[in-house]
């Protein structure tokens, strides 16, 4: 029930922004802050319900169809909604000031946002997972389109182009998975984990993973399909930004976590060494880009695209380490660059500029804020006490298990992170004022808690890695392999999380019993 | 038989060559001559395949209907009679071509398909059977067919009307 | 030849025979009535009040529904075939004409408010209206050839005129123009077929022609070739497509609406019913007979480019267009390409399919038209810069049609939505059943492809509403509430569809009947109990 409540209580706050759209803009801001803050009281409460069994929410919806709305929350779908919700909050603090032109619709939309990007996390049903999944578009699309910056248009149409085109692929697949499913006999399913019991050779599992594959792959954005992100990211409003590289592009990663590799195991490891390639691409380009950068947040843009490549790498090298790592990155990326785009967004709203080369000397302005973005760029490049160190250092680790080189290449990476990181806070913060920047403003004290919510996230992250890595576990009787031969039930659990090379092993003969004593050490600790 | 199937060709011959120049004339009231023929041999055709109540009927109503009414139309509006109808030469050929080929394709199909024949044998009268049929099977055609010439009739005396009536 | 001798049956039975099942005639005497009652009540109106006789065609739509639905329970059970077996009337049929009604009802009731049509005397106008109906509804229901042209033409002339309603205007007497000489060039094509087909058969009737399909014969294959014009025609797919901007654009809007929505669906509901033996669907009491498997692979090849160049085309030439008529008449051409492709499936999923989509196509092309009449009678425009800032002048209407629009484009949540999913799910059965898995895939690939392309232009008019200050050029647009409660309704309409399908699904199926039994033809009655009278069949033997 608390997860349905999750989601009526933003709706209910949706209709009542509406509402408090007629009365004053202050009014629609409390109400958008007193609704969120209830939302992540819930999600804290979900996060800590969760290590009790995994919390079901199931009410029948089109029986003879077989859809369901049936919400689940483990320890991964929970971290997540968690960041969702922490973000949120952040986000109505961040545009206190920034939205001053039709705020009652920016919070209607900003707060529809949040549902989709929930039941994206929570739902187990694939019709209304792809529900979810379409629903996010249209709030971004508004939020970006209406409130963004000068090219907002282009950059609206652009995101809402590419989300879509990537997600009719999806759409097909899972139609192919469902028709196939309904042809064994058994009436038709949206269940997810009854679809991933549908029998599929190894080339229908090609297809199926690749359609999958490519409506993630745009969302995450992978390599060759990330154009629109830069764009999105910079012409969207703080919120909208925040929003965006905070959970809306770890959706894609999460898909692939509950669908596609679930839905086609064997698949995914036949694409692995492709994936793996492409997100190593992606590392490094998006590295490189950012540090040619002279736009603020194209520069943070690109950055992301460089973090997702980790994340996606560690998912994918197959083994606990990395996916730890990558669910750590997952959470530390949307915490960092959700502060860097912060600053971003409040800098931009004193300077009415994103241009790096005009900024200079701002610390002496506005100590306070230089302090948070030295943090969040520091956060961004790796330094051990945040997350993000913990988090490379997990998905560093399991690519180094996979292969050597490959890891090698991984940890050079961090380097062109230091790089970009560190001209993004000095050319901001040091050197000469370029102008004289007279009314900037230190940060106001909304902007001031927002930032700190994140630092503490960051911060909890760093040194208390567990704090992520134990929820993964949840609930702990997925992972106990039996010895001998290991029953299907198992092999799909662990595809669901991810262990691809132990899902083969287990598949195959020679199956060693090490790498499980990994894991199962890991869940009990 | 033998008599009835040359009648057939000549018959065919003067409607295909009327036809031709009620196409290709350049003025309108030679072709409207010309299609006069071809209807007036059509209904020979019928008369050739027994089909005397159709025979009669294509004379009376195509002949001496439509077509009288189409003259009067021609012979009412359009001052000189002379004017030709001109029209240039590219979009003759490219339909030409065009109604050749599909001509060509109709025909190959239409010889190689084996049509459920009927032995020639001496009819009896059709009008009387088809009043049957008209009342009994395709009742209800007749019957709507009086839908369709009232919104016909609706429609033409709409758009005839000069002025909105008060 | 005269197919087979006269029954020859005593007056009584002759007469018994002619009114069996006459009840279900019902409800399109009301019909009848209406037309008939509309016209003399007009006569003896002024010309002001002319309006007025809409009320009367009002309750002639509802009346004849509402019978409708009262007939419902009994052809769900048992369909009725009357006159002689010119006409049957099974719940796809009884379905059309309840959704031909609405429609028309919904239409009248647009036609009340527009701006278009004010002034002018409307008796004509609801008795061919009306009419037009009568004749979709005998359409879908027809069982023999010659009702089958007759019902189609009568549906044509009553569009003709219709299209050219405002007569002293010089693009919609063009339109008319146009339309009439398509529909003639259409018609004859496809009356070539009819009589070629008669000669082929030596029958009328529907099921006759269903047994003809058994027989492997290239000469049907032009048969269907050459029907498919009249029937492509009317749903507006390549390439008889080319009246639809035009007409759509030069017509008074109600019309358009009514031309974009009835007589699209009767063009496909004919044809459904006139395919369904062939493509092996059991349309109810229809004998299946399979087609051979080359000549149907032939038949579902030229169905299947129609629909990919049908679709492409209709949604690459919308891309361009700013006239939001023209936009949607294009729009629609690429709508009726979707229809196809899922008939290309040809199995039972794919008729539910077509029916459930044409609901929703429905609901949002009648909200769109009568919102685009609502901008012109405040703006005077038609152009897409009419819809610029709408959202600052009316919130609710800017939301309605934003709704309608993402429908359009099948984006969740949105009826729209369900009808591809529905579409896809039938062409990917067809595709895992069949030997030939991608020559279905691709097609649903294709159709994807044009989704996004077209969200290119739907979004571009929410763009337009959104994203921009009202033009000041333009006066303020101020919808009635009726208008806006309208369109908010339709919009509410589409996005319960998509949260409840359920009860649409099971009309559809119920209208293509899934759940009836499939019953052989000699069971309903006296006539059919008589072997089928081809006696050229019988000689040849």
């Amino acid at each position: 029930m608390i997860l349905a409540l999750l989601i009526i209580v933003l709706l209910v706050g949706a209709v009542l922004c509406a509402l408090a759209d007629r009365v004053d803009r202050r009014v629609v801001r409390w109400t958008a802050l007193i609704i969120t803050s209830v939302d992540l009281a819930l999600a804290i409460g979900v996060a800590t319900l969760v290590s009790q069994g995994p919390i079901v929410f199931r009410l029948p919806w089109l029986p003879s169809w077989g859809a369901s709305l049936h919400f689940e929350a483990d320890g991964l779908a929970a971290l997540m909604i968690l960041l969702t919700t922490v973000l949120g909050v952040v986000a109505v603090l961040i545009s206190w000031e920034e939205i001053e032109r039709r705020s009652g619709a920016f919070h209607v939309w900003l707060l529809l946002l949040q549902v989709g990007i929930l039941v994206v996390f929570l739902a187990r049903d694939a019709l209304l997972f792809y529900l979810g999944w379409e629903l996010m578009l249209i709030p971004l699309f508004f939020i970006i389109g209406i409130w963004g910056h000068e090219d907002k248009q282009r950059a609206a149409f652009k995101f809402l182009l590419f989300t879509f085109g990537g997600s009719i692929f999806m759409l097909l697949a899972l139609l192919y998975v469902y028709v196939r499913h309904l042809n064994l006999g058994m009436g038709g399913t949206f269940e997810i984990e009854e679809l991933a019991k549908t029998p599929l050779s190894a080339s229908e599992q090609w297809w199926v993973f690749l359609g999958l594959f490519i409506g993630f792959a745009v969302k995450i954005p992978l390599f060759p399909v990330h154009t629109w992100l830069p764009d999105a990211h910079t012409q969207a409003p703080t919120a909208g930004s925040l929003i965006l590289a905070g959970v809306l592009l770890k959706t894609g990663v999460y898909g692939l976590i509950r669908l596609a590799i679930p839905l086609a195991p064997q698949a995914a490891e036949a694409f692995a060494p492709l994936i793996i390639a492409l997100s190593l691409i992606g590392i490094y380009y998006g590295a490189v880009v950012a540090f040619a950068q002279r736009d603020f947040k194209r520069l943070v843009a690109y950055s992301s695209i460089s973090h997702l490549g980790f994340v996606v790498l560690g998912l994918f090298v197959g083994n606990a380490a990395g996916y730890q790592g990558a669910v750590l990155q997952m959470v530390n990326h949307g915490l960092a660059t959700g502060g860097l785009f912060l600053l971003a967004g409040i800098i931009q709203h004193r300077a009415h500029t994103r241009n790096l080369e005009v900024f200079g000397g701002l610390w002496k302005y506005a100590p306070a804020m230089g302090a948070f973005l030295l943090f969040f760029a520091f956060a961004s490049l790796g330094i051990p006490g945040t997350g993000n160190f913990i988090g490379e250092l997990y998905v560093i680790a399991g690519t180094f298990q996979l292969h050597h080189t490959l890891g090698a290449l991984a940890a050079l990476a961090v380097l062109f992170a230091a790089a970009y990181s560190l001209k993004l806070f000095l050319s901001t913060m040091h050197g000469p004022t370029a102008r004289p920047w007279r009314a900037f403003k230190d940060l106001h004290i909304h902007e001031s808690v927002a930032l700190g919510i994140l630092c503490v996230g960051l911060i909890a992250v760093g040194l208390y890695p567990k704090l992520v890595t134990q929820p993964l576990y949840f609930p702990p009787d997925r992972l106990v392999p039996t010895t001998g031969r290991v029953p299907e039930r198992v092999i799909r659990a662990e595809a669901a999380r991810g262990s691809l090379s132990s899902v083969s092993r287990m598949r195959s003969k020679s199956f060693s019993l090490d790498h499980e004593v990994v894991l199962v050490s890991e869940a009990s600790k | 038989m033998e008599g009835g199937l040359i009648a057939f060709w000549i018959l065919a011959a003067l409607i295909v060559a009327s036809a031709g120049v009620a196409v290709f004339a350049r003025s309108i009231v030679n072709a409207a001559y010309a299609l006069f023929f071809s209807l007036f041999m059509t209904a020979g055709i019928y008369a050739l395949l027994h089909a005397d109540f159709l025979a009669v009927t294509q004379v009376v109503i195509y002949v001496g209907g439509i077509l009288v009414l189409l003259l009067f139309g021609i012979l009412l509006t359009n001052r000189s009679l002379e004017e030709l109808i001109t029209s240039s030469r590219r979009p003759y050929w490219v339909g030409s071509a065009i109604a050749g080929g599909i001509m060509a394709v109709l025909f190959g199909i239409l010889v190689s398909t084996s049509w459920p024949e009927q032995s020639a044998q001496q009819l009896p009268a059709t009008t009387a059977p088809l009043g049957v049929l008209l009342l009994q099977k395709y009742v209800v055609a007749f019957e709507f067919s009086s839908l369709t010439l009232l919104g016909a009739l609706i429609g033409a005396s709409y758009l005839v009307r000069r002025k909105e009536r008060d | 030849m005269i197919s087979g001798a006269p029954v020859t049956l005593s007056l009584e039975a002759s007469v018994l025979e002619t009114l069996r099942g006459f009840y279900a005639l019902w409800p399109y005497l009301i019909l009848v009535a209406g037309i008939l009652l509309v016209l003399v009540v007009d006569w003896f109106q002024s010309s002001a009040k002319s309006q007025r006789v809409s009320w009367i065609a009002l309750l002639a739509c509802l009346g004849s529904a509402v019978s409708l639905t009262k007939l419902w329970p009994t052809v769900l059970d048992r369909p009725v075939l009357l006159g002689w077996n010119a006409l049957v009337f099974d719940p796809f049929s009884v379905f059309f004409s309840l959704f031909f009604l609405v429609a028309t009802f919904i239409v009248i009731t647009t036609s009340r408010t527009s701006k278009e049509l004010a002034g002018r005397r409307m008796g004509e106008y609801y008795a061919l209206l009306l009419t037009a109906t009568l004749s979709a509804a005998f359409l879908a229901a027809s069982q023999n050839l010659v009702l089958l042209y007759l019902s189609f033409e009568t549906l044509s002339l009553s569009s003709y005129v219709l299209a050219g309603y405002a007569k002293d205007r010089r693009e919609g007497v063009e339109s008319s123009l146009k339309y009439v000489l398509f529909g003639a060039v259409a018609s004859g094509i496809m009356l070539y077929g009819l009589s070629l087909l008669y000669g082929m058969v030596g029958s009328l009737e529907l099921r006759d022609v269903a047994k003809m399909a058994s027989q492997p014969s290239l000469s049907f294959l032009l048969v269907m070739v050459l029907l498919m014009a009249g029937f492509a025609f009317k749903m507006s797919a390549v390439p008889f497509h080319f009246w639809a901007p035009d007409v759509y654009q030069g017509a008074p809007t109600p019309v358009t609406a009514y031309l974009s929505v009835v007589s699209k669906a009767a063009g496909f509901a004919v044809f459904l019913r006139f395919a369904a033996p062939m493509l092996g669907v059991p349309l109810f009491s229809q004998a299946v007979e399979e087609m051979p498997k080359e000549l149907l692979f032939a038949f579902l090849s030229l169905l299947w480019i129609l629909a990919t160049l049908t679709m492409t085309f209709g949604n690459l030439v919308a891309l361009r267009q700013t006239d939001i008529k023209r936009l949607l008449a294009y729009s629609s051409i690429a709508h009726a390409g979707y229809m196809l492709a899922a008939i290309v499936a040809h199995n039972q999923a794919a008729y539910e399919a077509v029916v459930f989509y044409f609901v929703a196509y429905a609901i949002a092309n009648l909200g769109l038209f009568f919102a685009a009449q609502v901008i012109h009678a405040d703006k005077g425009t038609f152009d897409i810069a009419g819809f610029r800032g709408l959202v600052h002048d009316s919130p609710v209407l800017a939301a309605s049609i934003a709704v309608l629009l993402w429908s359009l484009i099948g984006l969740p949540p949105s009826a729209g939505f369900m009808g591809k999913f529905f579409l896809f799910v039938a062409l990917v059965k067809q595709g895992i059943a069949s030997s030939i898995a991608s020559f279905y895939y691709v097609l649903v690939l294709i159709a994807l492809a044009n989704s996004v392309i077209s969200l290119y232009y739907y979004i571009g008019i929410i763009r337009q509403m959104a994203f921009y200050e009202p033009s000041t050029m333009l006066p303020v647009c101020r919808p009635t509430f009726t208008a806006r409660f309208g369109l908010a309704t339709a919009a509410a309409l589409i996005v319960a569809i998509q949260l409840y399908w359920q009860p649409l699904t099971d009309l559809s199926r119920a209208a293509t009947g899934s759940k009836t039994p499939v019953r052989a033809v000699a069971s309903y009655g006296l006539v059919n109990s008589t072997p089928p009278r081809n006696l050229a069949v019988g000689d040849q033997q």
